[in-house]
């Protein structure tokens, strides 16, 4: 038996003693969600449900343990790639097959303990940073599944990661450290997967007259990413200073071109993330920014310019949003995202300047049982879209059920417009007890 | 009079030295005026004229809430064919515009009746049963004829449903609000284009909702394309008045001035543009051209007789010269504006009084400032009218003078004369004063040939009737199940019917009959009310077994304890309700009310005749008071009593003139027209206080009366027939109106102004001549005239018979304003702890009765300058986590700082936090109420003290506060709010909320409270929203005052994990 499963029992068998000591204060939730997609075919996509269990239990009065499970089976099986999705997770953040179309993962398993003013999380988590929606700038701490694209909300797609997670008072803000561990990235899914990436921004276009071999994914030994954020409220402002060092969660794409046939070598590359955010409240508008600057990114490289396949640069990304609450029931937001590269820009696929602007208008009816939601994201540069549209009713405290539409357009190369054929309409329930 | 120049001259001659000044001042002054108009806020619902603590109007309202009635629009179906509307495509007709008409917005989906929502109740074997009328389409014409057949059964709907000869039959509408009820019916207008009607069938819409909502929208879009054109007509007149552009401008600079002034000043202390403040429009340009009118007649005058003058010394000359007049007549015109006030309890008609006086001080004051300073500022020009005077050109004169002069010479001429022909119109006056009836239809004011009138009075002639007199019985709890009680009901729409223009009734008892009948095989024999009140019992649960137990809500309360009987008249008139209001309240206090049982009137009839009757009793007071403060007035400003009544003497004969038109003309004496004397009144007793003050003037020219007279009539006599014009034609342009309201308000008061101009140039002349009484003609002693000093006193005591004869505005009003706010400051003061933990349970109950229970954990704790609140939800499982944090700080200018956490999200968001006003979290309570936590923010507010109550045997007093202007109001969501305040708590008991429509929205109750650690706390406290029907429930629990709650638990970071 390796070290690695030792380690995994005995940390099962700790958590299950855990468990039943704390079973008097503990507090058992279930959420069920079933969704049910076509396509323009009126061909079924998606036939999932998932089962989320969580125990929340309390050992001391600063001491809590929180267990979150997702079991999830999709009758169709085209979401999840070939390969399945553990070729980017670590050895301790695995999804494990339930039969055929079945998965089952740990979302959230932590140890919350206050010490005095410190408050320390410790294991498989989630942490969010920055202000900005759907866009990523600062939220980078964890990894993403794109098994559905950016469909599902980001919560629902962020891969918990294990991680030390510690926070104290300092200089009149909070401070959180984070140490990372984990060595889990962005699941992508290839091959015959539904969202597999086609867009040359994602997938090197090496010339179609050389073989290509692709490599496995290779993924730093022993790496540890760390993070600091110091966050306030000044003068009516919230403001927050970030600093991430890590793995970036997207894999380089390096080509090696001596031999016949092109090698192709994914890997993680470490950057440097500095940053920061701020909001504010103007009367019925709530304005948001966000900027971060990365030391060492890689894109993608026209092969005809660059034989290695992949430019690197730094860069700054940027986004601002204003959201409006003024009229009852309704919220309405818009956003502009700003990645900014620097370096070797006529080499690169994507173009020096990446803009890209959202929109959402989420309105309340029947007493907020009736929920309507509109979200539309495009690029500024090549015009590919994203359209979202959404009815969601509550028919108890428990039963939610929801109507869906998802619509893609623009060009096949951009980043929305490659699934352009992946229109979709979802029904869908969620019921929590 | 050398005091009176002096000072005058003083006076203007520092205006003019000051010119620049002056001007800054006035212009910053319209300019500040005109900036706080966006602010006005506009309230031209029927609903308005209703004070807001009228007993008759607040028991209305609580009947209205227990029954659900509100006035409803009513859509009739009329086919004169042989079948009457029972024929297969008038019933298509009622099914499809029941349906229709349920989707209009405004239209309460739930309280549509008509044959297609309502059931007959028939015997069966196993007991009754409840059919539908109507619930698909009727085809042959055998199923049409049973159903005649079964509606005539039911005499509950017989004259009320459907017309008993079958010929027509009605959809009732009610309305959400009745402020939009124009909307509403402009809505169902347009269903009507497009529905499918059969042969013969036609359609009318009326009923007192659409009447009384649409009519103030009616009057108000009239009047709001009327005011500009009397402004024209005025310009116009003035022009051909001076043929000078600075005699057509200046005026109309005084009347812009005075117009955004008084308007601005209603809008900062919040009274709101009602329907007749558009009447107060008119004045405004009436009143304001009057004072320029005679100074600018005065200028040219000066400018005549001395053409070498100055421009400086011109103006001087004529504002000295006018100066004294216009100062008169601003006090006595503003008495007669100011009578209005003690003599109506009607909101609108008060406004109209207090604003109109100010608009008279307003114009006053611009003609005294602005007026000298800019007419100083121009070169000396001459009118080509006044110019033209002056011996030679006489016969050139222009038709005003050549029409005054004349008139001047028959009165010197013929004094007595003109004296018997007054006499005869006094005469005339009387016996036309004799014919002047008390009454108001609100369906009156529409021209007959409008359609909603139209359709009124077909809908009243087929039906029972579209007006209701009802009457709530009160019993005890299932006391309206006792056969007795249900007898006596029965006995009483006995009564009722038998009354003139009762022409049905229903009540409860109707569907007792109906099911006993229905029971016992349909026999008519057992229509009637059984002896055993258990079967009555059983009676009303066998329906609700079949039936929509709801169905009776309009007639009986939950727990038969109070039930309404409802009369049906086709005629709401007042000379007909003066008869039968005070006889069935004979009759219930004689007859029908005993210990236990009680009837009280309600419903728009009774309503109406209370507030037509306080008109009829209040009117000849109010007249006489104002002809009493002129007559006060003028004697005091004369210093004789003589001269006193001589001046009133015209204004008395032009009300009678006014009353002998009404009189002839058959013009009721109605809300609308009662104000005529009040604004007749004021604008006459101008033409009396010039000519009275000009003779007395002229007495010192010359010993020659006659002479005098001639200059008089010159002078004076032109500017008063200049002043008449504007103002007559400017009132007059309301006669082209196509509401009959505004052109009897434009007519009658050209009459009056014309009548009291006519009395003021003969008349009074005549008297003058005939009587020579000692102030006016020769001097009585050295002392007699006017002086500065003498009219300030005459200000001062003015003031203070305006306070006495008004002691609800102003010695009793500021008592209650400060009781209001010392009370709201007590519950303001409440000590609520530095810090609180407690647990809360909120239930959110829809319509329907289904329920959201949430829980949440709440933390609130004192910081230096802030409250700092957090609320985390812990139930149910789909909200868990989701977190609220505030920080409220004390400084008004500082908007709160609020987050939301999200936990599916796992994001704290920023939220605005200007919406004080949004409901909080899908409750009934706004972000206000919860942050407050039972406290108010008595900044926002200006309060008054109401009566004292008890809410559930504990005594509290009632305060209403009236957020202090319209962005407090747009902010807060609602316009009014009641409090019942207890004292020994500092709590509200039960509170009140009015929307910004002056609907009522909800009522929030805190119904158990409980001294926890020396704070008196609310444990539970149910609101319900009365426009959704929505009700919310907060019950707290685990309340601790002690536990010091760390400062980091208010925090995001805390927000993030939980409690």
């Amino acid at each position: 038996m390796d070290h690695n499963k030792i380690l995994r029992r005995r940390a099962l068998m700790i958590w299950t003693g855990l468990s039943f000591s704390s079973l008097m204060a503990s507090e058992l939730s279930l959420k069920v969600d079933g969704a049910i997609a076509w396509d323009n075919e009126s061909d079924r996509v998606k036939s999932e449900l998932a089962l989320t269990p969580r125990v929340d239990a309390s050992l001391s009065e600063n001491t809590e343990v929180t267990l979150s499970a997702r079991f999830r089976f999709d009758e169709e099986d085209n979401l999840i790639s070939e390969s399945g999705s553990s070729a980017t997770r670590s050895e301790i953040n695995r999804v494990w097959s339930i039969g055929k179309n079945g998965q089952a993962e740990i979302r959230d398993l932590y140890l919350d303990q206050a010490v005095g003013d410190f408050f320390f999380r410790l294991g498989k988590q989630q942490v969010v940073w920055g202000q900005a929606d759907g866009v990523r700038v600062l939220d980078v701490v964890n990894p993403v599944d794109y098994r559905e694209f950016i469909l599902p909300p980001l919560e629902d797609r962020r891969v918990s990661l294990w991680m030390l997670n510690a926070d104290g008072s300092l200089a009149s803000g909070n401070l959180q450290v984070l140490l990372i561990p984990d060595t889990t990235y962005d699941v992508t899914p290839i091959g015959s997967a539904r969202y597999s990436a086609s867009s040359p921004l994602l997938v090197p276009r090496p010339p179609v007259d050389r073989q290509v071999r692709l490599q496995e994914i290779e993924k730093p030994d022993n790496a540890l990413d760390t993070g600091i954020r110091w966050q306030t409220f000044v003068g009516g402002w919230d403001v927050s200073l970030n600093y991430l060092y890590h793995f970036h969660d997207q894999p380089v794409y390096r080509v090696d071109t001596e031999d016949e046939e092109l090698l192709v070598t994914p890997e993680y590359e470490r950057t440097h993330l500095v940053g920061g955010s701020l909001s504010n409240a103007y009367g019925d508008f709530v304005v948001r920014g966000e900027l971060g600057y990365s030391t060492d990114r890689y894109w993608i490289a026209d092969f005809s310019k660059n034989q290695t396949g992949v430019v690197g640069s730094p860069e700054l990304a940027m986004v601002a949003g204003l959201d409006y609450s003024g009229s009852t029931n309704t919220f309405g937001s818009v956003q502009l995202h700003l990645s900014q590269m620097s370096e070797g820009r006529q080499e690169a696929v994507r173009e020096e300047k990446e803009l890209t602007w959202t929109v959402l208008i989420r309105r309340q009816l029947m007493n907020q049982s009736l929920a309507l939601e509109a979200f539309a994201v495009q690029s500024v540069n090549r015009r590919d879209s994203l359209v979202q549209l959404q009815a969601s009713y509550t028919w108890n405290d428990h039963l939610n059920v929801y109507l869906s539409a998802d619509a893609f357009s623009g060009d096949r190369d951009g980043l929305y417009g490659q699934y352009h054929e992946n229109d979709q309409v979802t029904i869908g329930v969620n019921y929590h007890y | 009079m050398i005091e009176r120049s002096t000072l005058g001259e003083k006076y203007f001659r520092t205006v003019i030295r000051y010119r620049w000044l002056v001007i800054f001042f006035s212009v910053a002054l319209m300019v500040t005026s005109v900036l706080s108009l966006p602010e006005l806020r506009k309230d031209t619902s029927a609903n308005a004229f209703f004070a807001s603590d009228n007993p008759t109007v607040l028991f209305r309202e609580e009947v209205q809430q227990e029954f659900g009635l509100a006035d409803p629009i009513v859509v009739g179906v009329v086919n004169d064919g042989p079948t009457g509307v029972f024929n297969s495509d008038s019933l298509a007709l009622v099914l499809w515009l029941t349906e229709r008409i349920k989707t209009l917005q405004n239209v309460d989906p739930d309280r549509v009746v008509s044959l297609a929502t309502e059931s007959s109740v028939v015997g069966t074997e196993s007991g009754m049963d409840v059919l539908p009328f109507l619930e698909n389409s009727v085809r042959s014409d055998i199923e049409t004829k049973a159903l005649w057949a079964s509606v005539k059964d039911f005499p509950l709907y017989n004259g009320k449903l459907v017309s008993r000869d079958g010929k027509a039959t009605v959809i009732v509408a009610e309305l959400v609000d009745e402020n939009l009820a124009l909307d509403t019916y402009e809505a169902i207008q347009q269903l009507l284009i497009e529905a499918p009607l059969g042969p013969d069938d036609d359609i009318h819409v009326a009923g007192e909702g659409a009447v009384a909502g649409y009519l103030s929208s009616y009057i108000d879009r009239d009047a709001q394309k009327l005011n500009p054109l009397a402004g024209l007509v005025i310009t116009a007149i003035l022009l051909f008045a001076f043929r000078t552009l600075r005699a057509t401008l200046l005026p109309n600079l005084i009347i812009f001035g005075t117009a955004v002034s008084t308007l601005g000043l209603m809008a900062a202390v919040d009274t709101p543009f009602y329907v007749i403040t558009n009447g107060l429009i008119v004045c405004m340009i009436g009143i304001a051209v009057a004072d320029s009118i005679h100074a600018f007649s005065q200028y040219y005058e000066e400018q005549a007789k001395d053409e070498n003058a100055t421009q400086v010394e011109l103006v001087i000359r004529a504002m000295r010269a006018v100066a004294l007049p216009i100062t008169l007549t601003t006090v006595t015109t503003s008495v007669g504006f100011l009578a209005l006030y003690p003599t109506s309890d009607m909101p609108p008609v008060q406004a109209f009084g207090i604003f109109g006086a100010l608009a008279v001080v307003f114009a006053w004051l611009y003609t005294m400032t602005v007026f000298p300073a800019v007419l100083s500022l121009l070169k000396v020009q001459p009118s080509s009218v006044f110019a033209s005077r002056g011996g030679p050109k006489l016969e050139k004169e222009g038709f005003s003078h050549r029409f005054i002069n004349a008139l001047g010479r028959v009165v010197i001429h013929h004094p007595a004369k003109v004296i018997a022909v007054w006499l005869l119109i006094v005469l005339g006056g009387t016996i036309g004063m004799s014919r002047v009836v008390v009454e108001d239809q609100r369906i009156e004011n529409f021209q007959s040939t409008e359609s909603l009138y139209i359709a009124d009075r077909a809908l009243n002639a087929k039906m029972d009737g579209t007006y209701y007199l009802d009457i709530v019985v009160e019993s005890s709890v299932d006391g309206l199940n006792s056969p007795a009680v249900l007898k006596k009901i029965e006995a009483l729409q006995a009564f009722l019917e038998s009354q003139d223009h009762v022409n049905g009734t229903t009540s409860v008892a109707d569907y007792v009959k109906q099911m006993h009948k229905a029971v016992n095989e349909n026999n008519p024999q057992f229509y009637s009310i059984p002896d055993d009140a258990d079967l009555i019992a059983q009676l009303f649960l066998l329906y609700t077994i079949s039936g929509d137990p709801t169905d009776f809500e309009e007639e009986i309360n939950s727990d038969h304890s109070k039930a309404l009987v409802r009369a049906h008249l086709n005629n709401n008139a007042y000379r007909y309700n003066r008869e039968l209001v005070p006889a069935v309240e004979q009759y219930l206090s004689e007859v029908f009310n005993e210990d236990g049982l009680g009837a009280t009137l309600t419903g728009r009839v009774t309503v109406d005749f209370h507030w037509i009757d306080a008109i009829a009793q209040s009117h000849v007071g109010s007249v006489l008071l104002s002809l009493f403060a002129i007559l006060l007035t003028a004697s005091l400003v004369f210093r004789s009593l003589t001269v006193g009544v001589i001046s009133t003497l015209p204004i008395v004969v032009s009300i009678l003139v006014i009353y002998a038109v009404m009189g002839f003309s058959g013009i009721w004496l109605s809300i609308s027209t009662s104000m005529f004397a009040a604004i007749a009144i004021g604008l006459g007793v101008d033409f009396s206080i010039h000519t009275v003050e000009k003779i007395r003037d002229l007495k010192n020219n010359s010993t020659c009366i006659h002479d005098n007279f001639s200059v008089f009539y010159r002078t004076t006599g032109r500017a008063l027939f200049i002043n008449l014009l504007a103002i007559s034609l400017g009132f007059g342009v309301l006669c082209f109106s196509d509401v009959p309201p505004l052109v009897r308000f434009g007519g009658l008061v050209a009459v009056a102004v014309g009548s009291a101009f006519l009395a003021s140039l003969t008349l009074l002349p005549a008297l003058i001549l005939i009587f020579k009484p000692v102030g006016i003609v020769k001097r009585s002693n050295g002392s007699s005239g006017f002086s500065l000093p003498s009219a300030g006193v005459t200000l001062l005591i003015l003031g203070v018979l305006t306070v006495l004869f008004s002691p609800n505005v102003s010695f009793a009003s500021s008592t209650k304003e400060t009781l209001g706010t010392e009370l709201m400051q007590l519950v303001a003061d409440r000590a609520e702890g530095e810090q609180l933990t407690r647990d809360m349970h909120l239930q959110l109950i829809d319509r329907n009765g289904k329920i959201r229970n949430q829980y949440v954990k709440s933390f609130k704790r004192q910081f230096e300058g802030e409250k700092r609140t957090i609320l985390f939800y812990t139930k149910p499982k789909n909200l868990r986590g989701t977190g609220f944090l505030t920080y409220d700080y004390q400084e008004d200018d500082l908007d709160d700082d609020q987050w939301l956490y999200l936990s599916a999200l796992r994001k704290v968001r920023r939220i605005s936090s200007s919406s004080r006003g949004d409901y909080f979290l899908g409750t009934d309570f706004t972000y206000e109420e919860v942050k407050n936590d039972n406290k108010v923010d008595v900044d926002d507010y200006t309060f008054l003290a109401l009566e004292e109550d008890t809410v559930r045997s504990e005594a509290c007093h009632w305060v209403e506060g009236v957020p202090k202007n319209s962005d407090t109001i747009k902010e807060l969501g609602h316009s009014r709010v009641r409090w019942c305040v207890s004292a020994s708590k500092q709590l509200s008991l039960k509170s009140e909320y009015w929307d910004i429509g002056g609907n009522h929205l909800k009522s929030v109750e805190n119904t158990l409270l409980e001294n926890i650690s020396g704070f008196w706390t609310v444990l539970e406290v149910k609101a319900v929203n009365h426009k959704t029907g929505h009700k919310t429930v907060i019950s707290s629990s685990n309340i601790d005052y002690t536990t010091v709650v760390p400062a980091k638990v208010f925090s995001q970071r805390s927000l993030k994990r939980g409690p």
